[in-house]
């Protein structure tokens, strides 16, 4: 392809070629690491080896077993998936005013929004600790979903922000004059639209969600609302002497493969609301 | 004003509240209340012996080492993982952009990582890198307990950061050389530029938005770390993060004033960083809010 | 099928005036044309006859009946946009159903209708792609698809063939014209571009800044311009503007004098301030000898363009003693600099005309327009109605 010619073009495949196959390993190799632990039998353990000697189901059994896990499991769906709905449909409120009304403050909503993005959740576990605790509201859900909307509302903002600005918005005009209702016009060409972009936010904020320690940690205590995250950190096992390593890793191994596999399935969206805000915007 | 206009700000404001207010609420507020909780002797503990201090506990965490240590630590990670990040970033990124076979398998790879539940990611390299269970010993042939010195422990933190992060930083700058128009480095190539001149002169330049704001924010966000540390070494060995240290404070030994000093001491970090970024550096981030 | 009439139409927006008491009619079947530079308000018309804005002040009626605060979708009225608007989500098909659906057509009803469209506008093997897989005129086609499809009383195009290049735009234009036609329905049509405005049109409104300068029919408007913008804006090339004096019943020119028509005099007289003279390439003519016309010169050619079937040459003239015509800058017309001015003429291609040469040429004193360098007023034309 350059003045080196073909001989230059094969080089620089090859290069390329092999640049992505270390990425991919890089990428790939703590995953595969975890899978292939929490396959081991449990005398396995200490083997060192990368592969396991015998696969053994045992560890993912235990975890079944284990009334911790699925109610982690099950707080972790449900929060994220309430705080999710909840930060989108706000995020998608401000998000189209921002865009498509002129207003004071717009500027400011957004500036706004970005500062609570760079906040350090840390300090304000402390108050919110404190808060919830008087309020009844430490270790619920909603004393996870509060925090969590709020802090992946300026994500929700920016990139439904910037999706709502690339919408083509002349095209209401046109299924108005095609003889749609405003509402006509929203549901069928809008809305329909707009969904991509929306569907990219809420990926996105659901991951925050999903991913979250911190808050988990400090406003939880119990199975009633604890989450996946703080589940495997705070793991026991069955004895004190014990550690629970294959149990952590079948327990991790759970709850990573629906996620890759959503990520894997809509990593178009994805990249898209992970660059929307922060280049297009 | 037309009443159009004043119709249009009503509607633009009733639309923005809630969002406004939730944000407020649970964050400008609580934020409030803890520079007023850190001027309280106030350990849960001991509710009785509630009463105010003024600045004590400021200055006792200030004269404090696990502070100092806590701070250094920091960022000491945030410098070593962001900046292995932003080489290792553009790497994969270029890796992305030229890469004609296996595009999206990179692509979807690098999702992985972004993807995974942090204290995942951290219990898998903990485990990898352990001396009994993990694999890292024997394939280089060594035989140390990573995570029980303090060094080497920093090493497996900021190694498991770099992992987890550095698909964010590959995936902005590669949406961010798509940026850069290929008739520019057509044109620099017929001026005489080779392949680093072109990089360097042209790609990296008209780049620098996408990465001083990719910079800013993995660098605010590596200043919060918490979950790897807790999951790798709940701070022994002298590997305490700031973000730790509050955390012990105030939901492990339950200590509000002095924890809520240390709170309001991150955030005030957190303002420098943004400040030196944004002074410092010239990040225009208004121009985004126009766009 | 429908008229239009718009009585004393106005629209502001904050501060600025759009369109200014507009007052004409459109008649039922007629192809009319909106024409007029960026900024003339020729959309914000076209926006508030199909009802995407509201009039602020005047009236919009619709074969009588006043539609000023009807719905978009009330007023049974299809527009083609600029951006053509196709929705990407929806296939051809769906796209041109869309507004058949929204009317609660029965289902074969639909069918029909779209397979007829599309037959006319030759989409029937696009009907099932999606709009990202079609070409720019193929969008154009659907886009019109769209509109035919409903039947409406009447068609709006905003700019319709803007996006498209210069072959397929001359290409859709004649389409267009045989579609209105072989459907009769009252159209208006925007647009900046006076070709279109002349090769569509059965009559033409000239809009500047808000305002409606002229209405008539395409050779109207290029024969007896009313102002000075309009003979500048109508015509490609455009008219050779000249600065002039009116002097004992002649008219000066930079190029010589000419004797005017006594009924034109008088109006000449009557007038204030500067004038100027205009005459259409056309009427500037090689001449053999200096009888052959009222007003002689001989001028050097500095640019030649051959087209083909018709030559056009750029002549350098010196404005010795005269000030520079101030044209309106909209006009986009280069009206000379430091005391020389160009003009036009279209030449034999048989002359074998060659730039360098020098020629001499000439023009009758009825070819040349006279106006009032301040109000743009054609004097001409007022000395022209008198007689009559």
């Amino acid at each position: 392809m350059s003045a080196a010619g073909a001989n230059g073009g094969r080089v620089e495949r090859l290069f390329w070629g092999v640049g992505s196959a270390v990425v991919v390993i890089y990428a790939l190799l703590p995953v595969a690491w975890i899978v292939s632990l929490s396959l081991k039998r449990s005398a396995d353990l200490g083997d060192n080896r990368f592969l396991p000697r015998v696969v053994s189901l045992e560890h993912y059994a235990t975890v079944f077993r284990d009334p911790q896990f699925s109610a982690a499991l099950w707080n972790s769906i449900g929060i994220a998936a309430i705080s999710t709905l909840a930060a989108v449909l706000l995020g998608a409120f401000t998000a189209y005013a921002v865009v498509r009304l002129e207003f004071p403050g717009r500027r400011l909503i957004l500036a706004g929004a970005l500062a609570i993005a760079m906040f350090p959740p840390i300090s304000i576990v402390g108050p919110l600790f404190n808060t919830w605790r008087t309020l009844g509201l430490y270790d619920t859900w909603a004393g996870l979903i509060l925090p969590y909307m709020t802090f992946t509302l300026p994500l929700a903002i920016w990139t439904l922000a910037a999706f709502f600005r690339e919408v083509p918005w002349d095209l209401d005009k046109a299924a108005r004059v095609d003889g749609a209702t405003a509402f006509q016009a929203f549901v069928h060409v809008i809305a329909p639209l707009a969904a991509p972009g929306v569907f990219s936010a809420a990926i996105l904020v659901f991951m925050f969600a999903w991913n979250d320690f911190l808050f988990a940690a400090s406003l939880t205590s119990t199975d009633q609302a604890r989450t996946v995250p703080a589940a495997i950190a705070f793991f026991t096992g069955s004895s004190r002497f014990e550690q629970p390593t294959g149990s952590v890793a079948a327990a991790s191994v759970l709850v990573t493969v629906p996620v890759i596999i959503v990520v894997l399935l809509f990593q178009r969206r994805i990249v898209a609301g992970l660059t929307a805000g922060a280049v297009k915007g | 004003m037309s009443r159009r206009a004043a119709a249009e700000h009503r509607l633009a404001w009733l639309l923005c509240a809630p969002a406004v207010i939730a944000m407020l609420v649970v964050t400008a507020w609580p934020m409030l209340y803890a520079v007023w909780l850190s001027l309280f002797r106030y350990d849960l503990r001991f509710p009785d012996q509630r009463q105010f201090v003024g600045l004590d506990n400021y200055l006792s965490v200030l004269g404090s080492e696990t502070w100092w240590q806590a701070l250094f630590n920091t960022l000491l990670i945030t410098v070593g993982s962001v900046s292995v990040e932003l080489v290792l970033g553009f790497v994969f990124a270029l890796v992305m952009h030229r890469a004609l076979i296996g595009r999206r398998l990179v692509r979807a790879s690098l999702l992985v990582p972004y993807g995974i539940i942090t204290v995942v990611a951290a219990m898998s390299w903990r485990f990898a890198f352990d001396p009994t269970t993990g694999f890292v010993n024997a394939l280089l042939g060594l035989d140390g307990a990573w995570l029980a010195e303090r060094w080497s422990a920093f090493f497996v933190i900021i190694q498991t950061e770099i992992w987890k992060t550095t698909p964010f930083m590959a995936l902005l700058l590669l949406a961010g050389l798509t940026l850069v128009p290929e008739d520019l480095l057509r044109a620099a190539r017929v001026d005489g530029a080779n392949a680093l001149q072109r990089f360097f002169r042209i790609t990296l330049p008209l780049m620098r938005p996408v990465i001083m704001v990719a910079l800013l924010f993995r660098t605010l966000d590596a200043f919060r770390i918490f979950d790897t540390v807790f999951v790798q070494t709940r701070g022994a060995q002298g590997t305490d993060s700031v973000s730790i240290v509050g955390y012990n404070t105030l939901i492990a030994r339950l200590n509000l004033g002095l924890g809520s000093a240390v709170s309001v001491l991150i955030f005030v970090c957190v303002l420098a960083i943004a400040a030196l970024y944004i002074r410092g550096f010239g990040i225009d981030l208004s121009r985004r809010e126009d766009a | 099928m429908s008229d239009i009439e718009l009585r004393n139409l106005s629209k502001r927006f904050d501060g600025t005036t759009a369109v200014k008491h507009a007052s004409f009619s459109i008649h039922d079947g007629e192809f009319f044309i909106l024409v007029g530079p960026s900024g003339c308000g020729k959309s914000t018309l076209l926006n508030m006859i199909v009802g995407l804005e509201d009039a602020s002040e005047g009236e919009i009626r619709v074969d009588g009946e006043r539609v000023n605060d009807l719905d978009p979708k009330d007023r049974n009225m299809a527009m083609v946009f600029q951006s053509y608007a196709i929705y990407p989500h929806m296939t051809v098909r769906e796209n041109m159903a869309f507004p058949l659906k929204l009317a609660r057509l029965p289902k074969q009803e639909i069918d029909s209708r779209v397979a007829k469209a599309a037959g006319i506008l030759e989409l029937g093997d696009l009907l099932d792609r999606k709009p990202g897989a079609l070409s720019g005129g193929q969008r154009q086609r659907v886009a019109m698809g769209r509109a035919i499809v409903r039947e409406p009383r009447v068609f709006l195009l905003d700019e319709p063939l803007s996006n498209l290049d210069a072959k397929l735009r001359v290409q859709m234009r004649t389409e267009i014209a045989r579609l209105q036609r072989r459907l009769g329905t009252t159209t208006v049509y925007v647009t900046h571009d006076q070709t279109e405005a002349m090769t569509l049109g059965d009559r033409v409104a000239v809009l500047r800044r808000g305002e409606v300068l002229q209405i008539g029919t395409p050779r109207q408007l290029y024969e007896q311009p009313e102002n000075l913008f309009v003979a500048g804006f109508i015509g490609s090339p455009a008219m050779n503007f000249l600065p002039a004096r009116f002097n004992a019943g002649r008219l000066e020119l930079p190029v010589g004098s000419l004797e005017l028509a006594r009924d034109l005099r008088a109006a000449v007289a009557a007038s204030e301030g500067p004038l100027v003279a205009g005459f259409r390439p056309d009427h500037l003519r090689a001449v053999g000898d200096r009888a052959q016309a009222d007003l002689c010169f001989a001028a050097r050619a500095d640019v030649v363009e051959w087209l083909g079937a018709d030559v056009f040459a750029y002549f350098d003239v010196t404005l010795e003693g005269f000030e520079a015509v101030a044209l309106p800058e909209d006009l986009d017309i280069e009206a000379g600099r430091q005391g020389r001015s160009s003009l036009v003429a279209r030449i034999d291609p048989a002359a074998g005309l060659k730039e360098g040469d020098t020629l001499d040429l000439g023009v009758d004193a009825a070819q040349v327009q006279v106006f009032e360098a301040g109000s743009g007023r054609n004097l001409s034309l007022s000395g022209r109605l008198d007689q009559a």
